[in-house]
C-alpha cells in the first residue's frame, strides 16, 4: 500500500508539471523488498520503492545545448539586420531620393539661373538634404545605442544565470552527497544552461560531485562548482567629438578585467557584437564618408565664384572638418540660409545667365566619390557615384539579412525537432499518467483489500480465543 | 528520430506552431495585398532591391533633364522666331535696296521715304534682337538681365553660353553667339548685318546709288549668314526632341521593370490570401478537433 501510494504521489507530480517547462517526468522504480524466512518457509517480502527516476536523454540535452548557440546568435543577428534594414531601406525616406532631390533642384537651376525662385528652391533641398542625413545618422546612432543597451540587459541576465547555476551546483552536489538525487534541481539546472548556451557558446562538463563546470569558449571559466565569475560592460571611448565610443564586454578576475568582446563567437552577445561592429558602425562610417564626400565637392565647386573685390569665394554646406560624424554636422552656410539669393549659379556673379557653376554641380551627381564597397572598407579607388555607393551599401545589408533569415529558420526547425524529441522523451503525457494512477489505485485497493482479509483471518482467530 | 511518444505539451506546441506559421503566412500575404508591393525591405531580394534604386535614380535624373529638354525646346524656338523675323526684314530690305540701286526707280525723293522705311526695319530689328523669354534677353549671352544691342546697333551683351543637360552627358547650348551671328565678329567671310544696313541708309540719305549697290552683296550674305543660324537651331531643336522621344521611351521601360521586379500580381496575391485563410481556418479547426476530444476526459468522465 505504502509502494502505491507513493507511485500516486509521484504520477501526480507529472500531472502537477505537465506545463512546467523544462520539467522531466518522473517514473517509479519498484523492487521486491528482501525475503523473509518463516518456519523454513522463505516468504516475499512485499515491494517498495527504490527510486524516482528522471526520465532525461543526456545526448538529444548536448545537442540542444550546441544548436541554442547557433539559434541565440541568429535571433540576435537577424533582429538587429531587420530593424537596420528598415531605417535603411525605408521607401519614403530612401537616401538615394534625397541626393535625387537636391541634384534635381541644381539641374533645374541650370535652365532658370536669372530666377531668384530657382535658388530658394536649391537652398531649400539642400537644407532638406542636410536634414535627411542627419536623420539618418540619429537613426543609425539610435540602432546602436540600442544595441549597446541590449547586451547591458543580456550582460546582467547572463550574470544572473550564472549565479543561480552556482547555487543549484552546491544545492545538488549536498544532496548528491546524502544519496538522494534532487530531480527537480536538475530540471531547473538544465534550464538555466540552455538559455545560457542560447546567449553565449559554452562547454557544459560535470565532475564527481556532479557539479556543472562552465567555460566559455576563448574566455574561461564562468561557473566552477558553486563559484561564478561575472561578466561587466565597460565603455570604450569614440574618436569623434560627439562620438560616445561602445561597450565592450569585460571577464571580472578579481580586482582586474579582461576584454572579452572579440573573443565571443556564437550566442545572442556574440551577434549583437558582430551586427554592431561588423554592419551598423560600418554603414554609420561609410554615411560618414559619403556626406563629407557630397558637401566637400558641392563646396569646391560652389568656391570657385570669387567675390567682387576678388575676395575667396564662399562654402556651400558649412566645411566638414573629417570624415567622422561629417553626416551628424552637416548644414548649409549660415550666409546663404539667411540670403538663398547670394548661392552662386555661375563662376561671374555679375552674370545673370552665368550656369557654369551650377552645371559642375550637377555634374558632381556622376561623379565617382566613393570606394568599391562599405564592407571592404573606406579606403581604395573611387569607383562608385554617391547614388551607387549607398544603394549598394543598402543592398549588401539585404544580403546578410537575407542569409540570417534563413539561418534563423533553419535554426528554429533544427531546435523544433529536438525540442519535440526531448518532450517525446521527457514530456508529461496526461493520458499515460491517467493510466498509471488507475494501476496504483488498483494496486492500492488490491493491496488494501488483501490487508482487510488478514485483518478478518486475525479477527476471526482472536475470536476463537475468547 | 522515431517518435512513438507523445507528450501533452508536445502536442499543444506543435498545434500553437502549426496555427502560428499559418497565421505568419497569411500576414505576409495581407500585407502584399494591401501594399500590393512583392518587395517591401532589400532582405526579400537584394539584387532586386538595386536594380529598383537604380533605376528609380535615373527616372528621376531623366525626369528634371526632361524638364530642362522642354525648357530649351521653348528658348530655341523663341530665338528662330526672332532670326525669322531678321530674316523677313532683310528680304525686305534687300528689296527695297535693289530698287533704290537703280536710277531709273529711285529720285531722291523716293530715296528720302525708303530711308524712313529702311529706318523702320532698322529699329524693329533691335527691338526684336533684344526680346525677352521670361527674364532672358535671349541674344545677350550671360549679361541676360540687359539688352542685347542698343539704339545704334552695338553689342552690349556677351558671348557667354548657357548650357543645359537634357540628356544624361549631353549637353546643349540654349545661346546663340549674337556678336557673330549678327555683327560677324571672330567669323571668317561673316557679314555685319546691321553695318550694311547703316551702311544702305547712308547711301539713301545721301542720295548715292553707287553706295547703294555696294550693300547687295552685303544683304545676300546677311541672308544666307541668318539661314545657317536658323538651321544650327533646327538642328539643336532637332536633338532635343530625339532626348525627348528616348526620356519618354526610357520612362515606360524603366517604369515597367521596376513593376515587375517590385509589384505583386494582383490576382495571385488575392488568390494566395484566399489559399492562407482556408490554410488558417483548418488549422485552427483542427487544434478545436484535437483539443475538444482529448483521452483524458474520457479517462476522468
Amino acid at each position: 500500500m505504502a509502494a502505491s501510494r507513493q507511485s500516486l504521489q509521484v504520477t501526480s507530480n507529472n500531472i502537477a508539471n505537465a506545463n512546467t517547462p523544462g520539467y522531466s517526468r518522473q517514473k517509479v522504480v519498484l523492487e521486491t523488498n528482501d525475503q523473509i524466512m518463516t518456519k523454513g518457509l522463505r516468504l516475499g517480502g512485499g515491494v517498495r520503492v527504490k527510486e524516482a527516476l528522471r526520465i532525461h536523454d543526456q545526448f538529444v540535452e548536448k545537442q540542444i545545448l550546441q544548436e541554442a548557440r547557433g539559434l541565440g546568435g541568429a535571433k540576435s543577428r537577424s533582429g538587429a539586420l531587420t530593424r537596420l534594414q528598415d531605417i535603411l531601406g525605408n521607401d519614403s525616406s530612401r537616401v538615394g531620393e534625397i541626393i535625387n532631390n537636391f541634384f534635381g533642384s541644381v539641374r533645374e537651376l541650370t535652365a532658370n539661373p536669372e530666377q531668384a525662385a530657382m535658388k530658394v528652391a536649391v537652398v531649400e533641398s539642400a537644407k532638406n538634404a542636410a536634414h535627411g542625413f542627419k536623420e539618418l545618422h540619429a537613426s543609425l546612432d539610435s540602432l546602436k545605442q540600442d544595441l549597446d543597451n541590449q547586451l547591458e540587459v543580456e550582460v546582467s541576465r547572463v550574470n544572473t544565470l550564472a549565479r543561480e547555476l552556482a547555487g543549484l551546483n552546491e544545492n545538488i552536489s549536498k544532496c548528491v552527497k546524502v544519496g538522494s538525487p534532487p530531480n527537480e534541481l536538475y530540471d531547473k539546472r538544465d534550464l538555466i544552461l540552455r538559455e545560457l548556451s542560447q546567449k553565449l557558446g559554452l562547454q557544459a562538463m560535470t565532475d564527481d560531485n556532479d557539479q556543472k563546470i562552465i567555460t566559455l569558449e576563448g574566455v574561461g571559466l564562468l561557473v566552477n562548482g558553486s563559484e561564478a565569475n561575472e561578466l561587466m560592460l565597460m565603455r570604450t571611448p569614440g574618436e569623434g567629438k560627439k562620438d560616445p565610443g561602445s561597450v565592450d564586454i569585460f571577464m571580472k578576475a578579481g580586482d582586474n578585467h579582461r576584454k572579452v568582446s572579440q573573443v565571443l563567437k556564437e550566442g545572442e552577445l556574440a551577434g549583437i557584437l558582430q551586427v554592431r561592429d561588423e554592419v551598423v558602425s560600418p554603414s554609420i562610417s561609410f554615411l560618414d564618408r559619403s556626406v563629407y564626400e557630397f558637401a566637400k565637392s558641392i563646396n569646391d565647386v560652389h568656391r570657385k565664384a570669387g567675390g567682387l573685390d576678388g575676395a575667396p569665394g564662399t562654402n556651400f554646406f558649412k566645411e566638414p572638418v573629417n570624415v567622422d560624424d561629417a553626416s551628424y554636422y552637416i548644414d548649409v552656410e549660415e550666409s546663404i540660409v539667411k540670403d538663398p539669393t547670394s548661392l552662386k549659379a555661375g563662376l561671374d556673379s555679375t552674370l545673370p545667365g552665368d550656369n557654369r557653376l551650377a552645371l559642375s554641380m550637377a555634374d558632381i551627381q556622376n561623379e565617382k566619390l566613393l570606394p568599391g564597397s562599405f564592407s571592404a572598407g573606406l579606403d581604395g579607388n573611387k569607383s562608385q557615384t554617391l547614388n551607387e555607393g549607398l544603394n549598394n551599401l543598402i543592398a549588401e545589408v539585404g544580403v546578410r539579412a537575407a542569409h540570417e533569415e534563413r539561418e534563423l529558420s533553419q535554426q528554429e526547425s533544427i531546435m523544433e525537432q529536438l525540442n519535440n524529441y526531448r518532450e517525446s522523451v521527457s514530456g508529461v503525457s496526461l493520458e499515460e499518467e491517467a493510466m498509471n494512477m488507475m494501476q496504483y489505485q488498483t494496486l492500492y485497493n488490491a493491496s488494501a483489500k488483501a490487508l482487510k482479509t488478514g485483518l478478518e483471518l486475525f479477527d476471526t482467530i482472536l475470536s476463537l480465543v475468547d | 528520430m522515431a517518435m512513438s511518444r507523445v507528450s501533452t505539451t508536445q502536442m499543444y506546441e506543435n498545434i500553437k506552431s502549426h496555427v502560428a506559421k499559418a497565421q505568419e503566412q497569411q500576414a505576409k500575404t495581407a500585407e502584399q495585398a494591401s501594399t500590393q508591393k512583392a518587395l517591401i525591405k532589400p532582405s526579400q531580394d537584394p539584387s532586386g532591391w538595386l536594380q529598383v534604386s537604380s533605376l528609380k535614380d535615373d527616372n528621376s535624373a531623366r525626369k528634371t533633364m526632361a524638364k530642362n529638354a522642354v525648357i530649351a525646346n521653348q528658348v530655341l524656338s523663341s530665338t528662330e522666331t526672332i532670326f525669322e523675323h531678321v530674316n523677313e526684314s532683310l528680304l525686305r530690305a534687300y528689296d527695297l535696296a535693289v530698287a533704290q540701286a537703280d536710277d531709273a526707280r529711285g529720285t531722291s525723293e523716293t530715296r528720302g521715304f525708303v530711308y524712313e522705311e529702311v529706318k523702320q526695319i532698322f529699329d524693329g530689328l533691335i527691338q526684336m534682337l533684344n526680346f525677352r523669354f521670361g527674364q532672358r534677353t535671349l541674344l545677350a549671352g550671360f549679361k541676360s538681365s540687359g539688352l542685347a544691342f542698343d539704339e545704334k546697333g552695338n553689342f552690349v551683351g556677351d558671348t557667354g553660353r548657357i548650357e543645359v543637360e537634357i540628356d544624361k552627358g549631353l549637353k546643349i547650348p540654349l545661346s546663340i553667339n549674337a556678336q557673330e551671328a549678327i555683327l560677324g565678329a571672330g567669323k571668317e567671310n561673316a557679314t555685319n548685318i546691321l553695318a550694311n544696313l547703316h551702311e544702305f541708309m547712308d547711301g539713301l540719305i545721301e542720295n548715292d546709288p553707287t553706295k547703294i549697290r555696294g550693300t547687295l552683296e552685303g544683304f545676300k550674305s546677311s541672308i544666307a549668314q541668318v539661314s545657317a543660324v536658323r538651321a544650327e537651331i533646327g538642328a539643336r531643336m532637332n536633338g532635343i526632341e530625339r532626348a525627348l522621344s528616348k526620356h519618354a521611351a526610357s520612362e515606360i521601360d524603366t517604369t515597367d521593370t521596376i513593376s515587375k521586379i517590385e509589384d505583386v500580381d494582383a490576382v495571385k496575391v488575392l488568390s494566395d490570401l484566399a489559399r492562407d485563410q482556408t490554410i488558417l481556418q483548418a488549422s485552427v479547426a483542427t487544434s478545436q478537433k484535437i483539443l475538444s476530444e482529448q483521452p483524458i476526459d474520457i479517462f476522468f468522465k
